[in-house]
């Protein structure tokens, strides 16, 4: 399969100041060991020149550390895109004004409800305050703005209301996921959403895209991929999980990953102090669910699938998360619309 | 000490504007006639108004019998309130009424008081209000912020839209009474201000020194539209802003809006909020505003895409062509773990 080094997510420091029900990363205090600013700024060379073009600062929370502006300027000075998912508890008016002078391709803030159901879920209260307040502030300053929900049973409701809360914050982008049982909801599934309401969210997707054209409205990885409607939220452009093939995890200690989200299973492919991150990247061996997946690798429903090939069990992270294997979706668009065509009949 | 300067998003001159309606002319100036419930001594202010030095010993018996000396109940009064809407003249509303045939605000004499005072008390006399038709109801009471003694009060009601002028024959007191108002007997203005006392506030605006100021709440009809731009400012509108605004609230519609009103140690109006847009934080001592956008999301119980299509700046219809990009828009097309600016737009209809 062809490489095409697109987009490093780097969780920058596993420190973080929410306390979200739902943390993926179990997010709370620093790695042992994360990368110093020097290792920082060598790592964004090499990245670099592995030709990889946005780095996503993410965490935990990134801005905790204190040198997370240089590294950001760096990357800027480097040429590259540069991204950043915030919780933007401890802002201040400094950060903003970095912000501003970086210029970010993207300001990424989680929205998971309005107020109260977003501050319960994030475990932060005045977090849905300070975030829309930081939105505002950037808005003015014309920086591109991506809002991130995360669905579950709980907020599945709240979403036109989110909606309509980010077409007048004129938020740039949404990118709506689903809630996947891992981290902090390992082994947790009162919040995950059943089949129905997967579709609903997917058909809420759908009908949002086609009423803001403007505004890039992207289903996650975990929401698709193919039959009516997965197309439709997909825009036909589902090729398989990419992680590993365009994009890539690196944690805050060194450890590099197809994606930082694949939690369930090791699959840490090297870590950037004991080799450099090129050859990590470029070893054939490495990320091998996806770079030398084959039919057989399919599992589960999965397994039979016209799609298979195409699809590769969807999103690797929902895969590991819920079955603990790869290439094995728990949700499917296609699948579903198949059950509702052969209860018809 | 200088007077805050509170100019964002003071409404007085809505509250101005729904004072004009009860216009009476006093002197041959104008005033706002409004009214005010309190807990105060029947007594007291029947001697207050027409000084015991003027009445015999027989009449002062006759009163403390039936008015019943250092007993407090609820007492409603008028309030002459001048343009500049300072609190000017207070009477309690026993004593005085609008005389609709003269359209004067007519003091009883205090025979005439005593006289109806004792044929309510042995029954030949129905006591209440009469209720007079084509009136307004314009209800007052002190702010709900923090449980106070005004919770207990019923909103009153004020029904005045006339203008009249009576000469008076005895000088007010000075200290009590703004001296365009001109009546015999005495302000019981004294009576607001106490009754005002449990709703002190101390004010911080930020700009100045913060100011003890009387803090009351009051409901009107207004125009939730107009106070709405006056709050914020037209600039803060833009397009989108403004339809969400027009369709959430409605051109020239007038609805039932709560007000926090200030008034200073002189009783007059100095600053006012909508409670819609904002609200007094106690522990700051400040008005805290909403902002603009929660406002309108609170009324917006519609789906804002549509509004968002129509404010699109379309360029010349190019068919089967693209729409351009967003300004700022970069050329990176990346959709992973974090999603930036639609780069390109197909076209699509537009609703109009």
């Amino acid at each position: 399969m062809e490489l095409n080094p697109t987009t490093v997510v780097w969780e920058y420091t596993l420190a973080c100041n929410s306390k979200c029900i739902h943390c993926g990363s179990s997010a709370a205090k620093p790695r042992k060991n994360e990368l110093t600013e020097l290792e920082a700024l060598r790592l964004v060379r090499d990245i670099k020149e592995t030709g990889f073009k946005l780095i996503v600062l993410s965490g935990g929370e990134a801005t905790l550390r204190k040198d997370w502006y240089n590294t950001a300027k760096y990357i800027t000075k480097q040429g590259l895109n540069l991204g950043i998912i915030s919780n933007g508890l401890a802002w201040t008016n400094d950060t903003l004004d970095k912000l501003i002078h970086l210029q970010p391709w993207s300001i990424g803030f989680s929205v998971d409800g309005e107020e109260q159901l977003h501050d319960y879920l994030r475990g932060v209260q005045g977090s849905h305050k300070k975030i829309f307040g930081h939105i505002k502030t950037l808005k003015k300053h014309k920086q591109t703005i991506c809002a991130i929900t995360t669905v579950n049973s709980m907020n599945i409701n709240e979403l036109d209301e989110i909606k309509n809360r980010l077409v007048m914050y004129d938020v740039d982008a949404w990118q709506i996921q689903t809630l996947t049982p891992m981290g902090r909801m390992d082994g947790n599934k009162t919040l995950i959403l059943n089949e129905d309401q997967y579709y609903s969210l997917a058909e809420f997707i759908a009908k949002a895209q086609e009423d803001l054209p403007l505004m890039n409205i992207a289903a996650g990885d975990c929401i698709g991929y193919f039959g009516d409607l997965g197309t439709r939220v997909r825009g036909g452009q589902w090729k398989g999980c990419m992680a590993g093939i365009e994009g890539v995890g690196i944690e805050s200690n060194g450890n590099v990953k197809g994606c930082l989200s694949i939690m369930a299973i090791p699959c840490q492919e090297g870590n950037i102090r004991v080799q450099p991150f090129k050859e990590i990247w470029e070893n054939p061996a490495n990320f091998s669910y996806n770079r030398n997946f084959r039919k057989e690798d399919l599992k589960g429903e999965c397994f039979d699938c016209e799609y298979g090939i195409e699809c590769r069990g969807g999103c690797a992270s929902s895969s590991t998360a819920f079955f603990k294997e790869f290439h094995h979706a728990p949700y499917c668009i296609s699948r579903y619309e198949e059950k509702l065509k052969n209860e018809k009949v | 000490m200088a007077k805050p300067q509170i100019v964002t998003g003071n409404l007085v001159s809505t509250i101005h504007e729904c004072m004009e309606e009860h216009e009476v002319q006093v002197n041959g100036r104008p005033f706002y006639l409004i009214e005010v419930t309190s807990d105060s001594g029947l007594f007291e202010d029947f001697r207050d108004t027409y000084g015991y030095e003027n009445m015999t010993h027989f009449q002062r018996e006759i009163a403390e019998r039936l008015m019943g000396k250092g007993t407090e109940s609820s007492q409603i009064y008028g309030v002459l309130v001048s343009q500049d809407l300072t609190y000017s003249f207070a009477f309690n509303r026993e004593f005085a009424d609008l005389n609709w045939e003269n359209r004067t605000i007519e003091f009883k004499t205090v025979e005439d008081v005593l006289w109806g005072l004792a044929e309510k008390a042995s029954g030949t006399k129905k006591g209440g209000e009469e209720k007079r038709d084509g009136m307004d109801d314009f209800p007052v009471r002190p702010s709900d912020e923090k449980a106070s003694p005004f919770d207990e009060w019923e909103y009153t009601r004020i029904k005045y839209a006339l203008t009249g002028k009576k000469e008076g024959e005895r000088q007010i007191k000075d200290s009590d009474t703004n001296k365009d108002v001109d009546f015999p007997q005495a302000s019981l203005i004294d009576r607001i201000r106490e009754a005002y006392k449990d709703s002190e506030v101390e004010l911080d605006t930020g700009d100045t020194q913060p100011e003890i100021m009387f803090m009351i709440d009051i409901k009107y009809q207004t125009d939730t539209l107009q106070d709405l731009y006056k709050t914020y400012g037209e600039d803060a509108f833009d397009d989108f802003k403004k339809r969400v605004a027009e369709k959430a609230f409605g051109k020239k519609q007038k609805e039932e809006n709560s007000y926090t009103v200030f008034l200073d140690s002189n009783l007059k109006i100095c600053y006012t909020f909508n409670k819609r847009f904002a609200y007094f934080d106690h522990e700051k001592n400040q008005v805290i505003f909403v902002p603009l956008e929660d406002a309108l999301l609170e009324k917006s119980k519609f789906d804002l895409s549509g509004i968002k299509r129509i404010k699109i700046d379309i360029p010349s219809p190019r068919r089967g062509g693209l729409l351009p990009r967003r300004p700022g828009g970069r050329d990176t097309k990346i959709k992973y773990a974090l999603t930036g600016k639609k780069e390109e737009c197909e076209d699509y209809a537009v609703e109009m």
